[in-house]
């Protein structure tokens, strides 16, 4: 059984995608404004909603929202760094979470996809950081951000599934 | 069609993907491990403070024996380190985000500091693993 979410399609997918874009960019930016122990570890709570377009309107919405949020926050906060490691970032975990979601949706739960993409994220993260500066120590604060994501990615997968089931009835109903 | 329980939600494959995830972090942590170990005898370290990958400064740490603090201008803004006995850390940064001032203290075990925004890197290794990494970066600017 396929255990995946009826699709939205047309006007209202680009409703979603606009609505999930801008919730996005609202987590993403005051996000930024906790302070959090170590820099570098996010809350992602914008990642509910990359996760959200893909559950409701396919791989092609998620890509959507990650690039328009990228951008968009980088419009923001004019942080180049951040741009770069952001989109080597999402190089690394949108392929991740697209190919375990669209291929072993029957065999994996939400919030186990959302944790390997929390932990593809952070990988590609600090490989662009290790690349940019050339000090492979970097690499040494791997597992602090690794650990974070495990409950940063079940947090995260947990609420788009359920902001899914809930959507599901706003959007996909006449 | 699934029904909302309140309850997490886990799937047979789960397990499958948890083990994965956990051996990259073991591998993770091993990594990190061995890229921080080999600095551990005080009386070899030097602090060097890298900027755009090419050391700018480099202090002996036995010479610290008293609070001082070093001014590096990087990325067109200027960062200041505290340097003691204690450890070191960044005091101040006019860079945009700070971060680099809530990294952790760093002293006798390695470690390292980050400014990212001035593409600044501070830290401490052993003078076997500094001298190794120069006359990499002299062969690498050869070829």
């Amino acid at each position: 059984m396929d255990a995946r979410f009826e699709r939205v399609s047309g006007p209202r997918r680009l409703a979603l995608i606009s609505l999930c874009s801008a919730m996005a960019i609202v987590t993403g930016a005051a996000e930024s404004l906790f302070p959090l122990p170590f820099p570098g570890m996010r809350l992602g709570i914008a990642n509910v909603f990359n996760l959200l377009a893909l559950i409701l309107s396919g791989p092609g919405s998620s890509v959507s929202v990650a690039v328009l949020r990228l951008f968009l926050l980088f419009f923001l906060s004019g942080n180049m760094f951040s741009l770069t490691c952001g989109a080597a970032g999402l190089l690394l975990s949108l392929p991740v979470t697209i190919v375990l979601y669209e291929r072993h949706n029957t065999a994996l739960s939400i919030p186990a996809i959302s944790t390997a993409s929390a932990f593809a994220f952070n990988i590609g993260q600090v490989a662009a950081a290790i690349i940019l500066t050339g000090e492979p120590a970097i690499a040494s604060y791997l597992p602090l951000l690794l650990a974070a994501a495990v409950i940063t990615g079940l947090a995260v997968g947990r609420l788009a599934e359920t902001l899914a089931r809930r959507l599901r009835y706003l959007l996909g109903r006449d | 069609m699934s029904t909302d329980t309140g309850l997490p939600s886990i799937k047979r494959g789960d397990l499958v993907l948890y083990s994965v995830l956990a051996v990259i972090f073991l591998a993770s942590c091993a990594a990190s491990w061995f890229l921080l170990s080999g600095a551990r005898d005080r009386s070899d370290l030097v602090l060097e403070a890298v900027l755009d990958g090419r050391v700018v400064e480099s202090v002996d740490i036995e010479s610290l024996k008293r609070e001082s603090t070093i001014a590096i201008k990087a990325g067109g803004g200027i960062n200041i380190l505290s340097v003691g006995p204690g450890g070191i850390k960044m005091i101040s940064a006019d860079c945009r985000g700070g971060d680099c001032l809530r990294m952790p203290m760093i002293g006798s075990r390695g470690g390292i500091i980050a400014c990212l925004p001035h593409r600044l890197i501070v830290r401490v290794r052993s003078r076997g693993q500094a001298n190794a990494a120069n006359v990499n970066a002299i062969d690498s600017m050869t070829y």
